[in-house]
């Protein structure tokens, strides 16, 4: 494992949309009444959000970046630069990079950038935007990471039914000075690149696959290490850190992880219940909807750790001051 | 470390289904027979195992298993004594 460094970049604000349709897991079909109770107690999924089948992942990223360049009080003419990441494009060719473009009318100049990447892509995502920000080339940007994954779950595969939801977000970051490093660690098992795939079925129909017991043994085996060798390379202890958001997975890999890592409840929040599994958009979702408050007042010694599809991880320690979070929207 | 007991690996086993009572489960029971052995009974146990002895099991193996007996010899090898 290294320790990749970034300097004088800052986090200013983030912004989460997610589709008001809503499915509850307690009405899925195909389950026996008591298996269907274990799976909902053991996953902690009660809702999750479904766009329509007309619904994009650029409009919902349009929507989340629009809202917070009001609320920052932004222009969008001073958008040097913006890295998308996301697994369910709009189309295969173009990325959505340039039709965010069109729609938030960024300038020509403004570089644009996409990324294929899944339940890691927020901190990979971060660490592209910020090293490419970090010698002053771009001074204001927008990392845009979300998915309608759910578009890729065949509608008979109930197990990833009750995992999958949909939503996108947007994060602003400035280039600052001032701003103290952001300290990442990223990593990833080609070998094991088939445990979490899409595939064509009959009706030429993209859908999504998953080895659920080797996802969840990859996150029994690598998250905890990362985590304590970041902190153990910067010299911070676990008791320093405000809040270790996780990529919601499942709330019984979250707990076990948290567990190990012999952390209180209140610095490792959820928000899985509500909007289960949003793959590369869970820690940003989260941010808004459980931190607003606390990211919005004061310093924060945070940890943000996504993994999955890859399979591949990534962790960063970073400090925030006055982040502006966006009231979660829904379309 | 004490060696890792096989009948305290069984009340262990047992304790990680719903009702931890039951009686139809003993060291050489094939577990994976079992009415209530789902995948989701299955990352329950793993993620168990990992918790409680501090061993990540390689998944090829885990699947291999059948009897109770298997597992727990599984286990104590991790487990190293």
């Amino acid at each position: 494992m290294r320790l990749l460094q970034v300097h004088n970049v800052s986090i200013r604000g983030i912004s989460a949309c997610v589709p008001k349709q809503t499915h509850k897991n307690v009405d899925l079909e195909g389950y026996e009444p008591e298996d269907l109770k274990k799976v909902i107690d053991t996953i902690g999924i009660n809702e999750r959000r479904v766009a329509t089948s007309e619904m994009t992942t650029s409009a919902m990223s349009t929507s989340a970046g629009r809202t917070l360049l009001k609320d920052l009080n932004w222009s969008n003419a001073e958008i040097d630069l913006i890295v998308v990441v996301t697994q369910s494009p709009d189309h295969v060719i173009p990325g959505n990079s340039h039709i965010i473009q069109k729609e938030l009318a960024l300038r020509k100049d403004c570089v644009t950038i996409d990324l294929n990447q899944g339940c890691a892509g927020f901190i990979f995502g971060l660490y592209t935007i910020s090293q490419m920000m970090s010698n002053g080339d771009h001074k204001r940007a927008l990392l845009f990471v979300g998915d309608t994954i759910t578009k890729y779950i065949n509608p008979i595969d109930k197990g990833l039914k009750a995992l999958f939801s949909d939503a996108c977000t947007c994060t602003a970051l400035e280039f600052n000075q001032s701003a103290s490093a952001l300290n990442f660690s990223l990593g990833s098992i080609g070998e094991k690149y088939k445990v979490i795939s899409t595939l064509t079925d009959e009706n030429n129909a993209v859908r999504l696959n998953m080895d659920g017991l080797e996802v969840f043994n990859f996150g029994l085996t690598e998250i905890v290490p990362s985590i304590e060798f970041l902190l153990g390379s910067i010299g911070r202890e676990k008791e320093d850190i405000n809040y270790l958001v996780l990529h919601q997975a499942n709330r019984l890999l979250l707990e076990n992880i948290r567990k190990r890592l012999k952390m209180e409840k209140l610095q490792v929040p959820y928000s899985i219940a509500e909007f289960g599994n949003t793959s590369s958009a869970t820690i940003p979702l989260t941010m808004v909807q459980c931190l607003s408050e606390a990211l919005a007042n004061g310093v924060n010694r945070l940890v943000l750790c996504g993994f999955g599809v890859g399979l591949s991880w990534g962790v960063v320690y970073l400090e925030t001051e006055g982040v502006v979070c966006s009231k979660l929207i829904e379309i | 470390m004490e060696a890792l007991d096989q009948t305290e690996f069984l009340e262990f086993f047992i304790n990680q289904f719903d009702d931890p009572t039951r009686e139809d489960i003993s060291i050489d029971t094939e577990y994976t027979l079992l009415k209530d052995w789902t995948s989701m009974q299955a990352l329950i146990v793993l993620t168990s195992i990992n918790e409680n002895y501090g061993v990540t099991l390689k998944i090829e193996d885990y699947r291999n298993q059948r009897k109770v007996q298997d597992l727990f010899k599984l286990v104590r090898d991790h487990t190293g004594v």
